[in-house]
């Protein structure tokens, strides 16, 4: 089992998410939360509800619910199952125990899913990194000196000329593109409130996946998800600084 | 015209999260399936033996428990696998649905569970302190330290957006020697304590 690069790594969220094509109806999503209780004891279920609002009349219910979906989760609420009728994606809140862990994990809720739908053709496989940079503010008691360069601790930035905007204190930035595999990812960054005392936050979201050229094989399945892993792990260290990785390597 | 109530990923992203425009507020962690009506939930329980929640009062407290261990994780890189474990253990104890009574028993306040974990990390090294929960669902947490016939007991009270309300004791051989209290800002916390050190204080089992 590998050992995790850093002692606090950033990640908030890691997502596995695994499209389908075709939809699997309520009874066939029951089976599968059932067996997966064990593991993931609390259980809410999503529904779609449909309304018809027509002029001044209240919204009126068309038809009953529909079963749009389940949530399941560890009893301590770190491991997350989406179940969806054409989609499952395994979700690992902080802590994050490493890419063996996390593996273990989707690969368990792979094959109890693959047990109960049969062979469904894969149309998308991607794993989104949520991570979270929780930067010492300057001047307090954690001794950082200077000023706070954003700069410092990620590679992305807003340009925008000085002398019109000298400061500002919330961006969003979103691009996508693609990598030299002809994976597509996407990026989001932009400050988040900080969790801690005296910390400014700034949210790395990488998503990456591959949507066309997929191979139906599973070994060959798991063979792009790790290169969806390498694709990630490549934007992360070149998105942030030396600077954030140091924060990243502080042990707890 | 007709309007689904699930919001759907308009911009193809990975599932677990919408878009960034919505991240922040998924970062404080309503997330995932909030914005869709939820009709039900069960759970196994810890213990993997079968727990319904099947009254008001047990559906709240389970929900509260859910809401607190939400909350740690958004801060969980920074406390050590002990620490979360002892800060899971006592609210699991404190708001465990098989035993909660509300006419007794009072919700944890998610702000001043979120005071508590921001003091944590911001004195890193303060162990977690033994919980119990005020009539106001404010969370406090009681050390002592102990040197013989001498007695030093802490007791912080967690009030919303990093205050606290804070009592010390210092008994010599049973008879208190000083007492004082503090209400106010988390941070200046050390200072009000001076010279007695935080980080010598245990759990004082209540």
């Amino acid at each position: 089992m590998s050992t995790q690069k850093y002692n606090r790594p950033p990640i908030v969220q890691a997502v596995f998410e695994v499209r389908f094509d075709g939809d699997s109806n309520k009874r066939i999503m029951e089976r599968i939360v059932k067996k997966l209780s064990s593991r993931y004891p609390n259980t809410e279920q999503e529904h779609t509800w449909n309304f018809q609002i027509d002029g001044e009349k209240a919204p009126e219910v068309t038809q009953s619910p529909v079963a749009a979906g389940y949530k399941l989760s560890s009893s301590e609420k770190t491991d997350v199952v989406l179940i969806k009728p054409n989609s499952f994606a395994v979700v690992r809140h902080a802590p994050y125990e490493g890419w063996d862990v996390f593996k273990e994990e989707f690969e368990n809720v792979w094959s109890v899913v693959k047990k109960i739908c049969g062979f469904r053709p894969v149309t998308r496989l991607a794993l989104r990194y949520i991570n979270r940079l929780d930067i010492p503010l300057p001047s307090t008691k954690h001794e950082v000196p200077g000023i706070l360069e954003e700069s410092d601790y990620i590679n992305i930035a807003v340009v925008v000329p000085k002398d019109i905007v000298p400061a500002f204190n919330r961006y969003n930035i979103e691009f996508a593109s693609t990598t030299s595999r002809e994976f597509k990812y996407t990026v989001r960054t932009g400050p988040a409130p900080a969790p801690l005392v005296d910390h400014f936050s700034i949210v790395l979201d990488l998503d990456v996946y591959k949507d066309i050229d997929l191979p139906q094989d599973e070994s060959a399945v798991f063979s792009v998800v790790e290169e969806l892993r390498e694709e990630k792990n490549y934007l992360f260290e070149n998105f942030v600084t030396d600077r954030a990785k140091k924060l990243f390597e502080r042990e707890i | 015209m007709a309007l689904t109530a699930l919001v759907k990923d308009d911009n193809g992203s990975t599932d677990g999260m919408r878009s960034y425009s919505q991240t922040n507020s998924a970062l404080k962690d309503s997330e995932i399936i909030q914005s869709v009506g939820t009709k039900s939930f069960s759970t196994n329980a810890q213990n993997n033996a079968q727990f319904e929640p099947t009254n008001v009062t047990e559906v709240r407290s389970f929900k509260n428990l859910s809401e607190l261990k939400t909350l740690t994780s958004l801060l969980a890189m920074h406390l050590s696998r002990e620490t979360r474990s002892i800060i899971f253990s006592e609210i699991d104890y404190l708001l465990d649905p098989n035993d909660f009574d509300i006419s007794e028993d009072s919700l944890i306040s998610p702000e001043s569970f979120q005071s508590y974990l921001r003091f944590l990390t911001y004195y890193p090294s303060v162990c977690p302190g033994n919980l119990g929960v005020a009539f106001s669902g404010d969370l406090f947490a009681v050390w002592l330290e102990e040197d013989g016939d001498n007695e030093k007991l802490l007791n912080i009270e967690f009030l919303p957006e990093d205050h606290v309300k804070c009592s010390f004791s210092n008994k010599k051989e049973t008879k208190l020697e000083e007492a004082f209290s503090y209400v106010g800002p988390m941070k200046r916390l050390e200072k009000t304590l001076a010279p007695y050190s935080l980080m010598d204080f245990r759990p004082y089992v209540i």
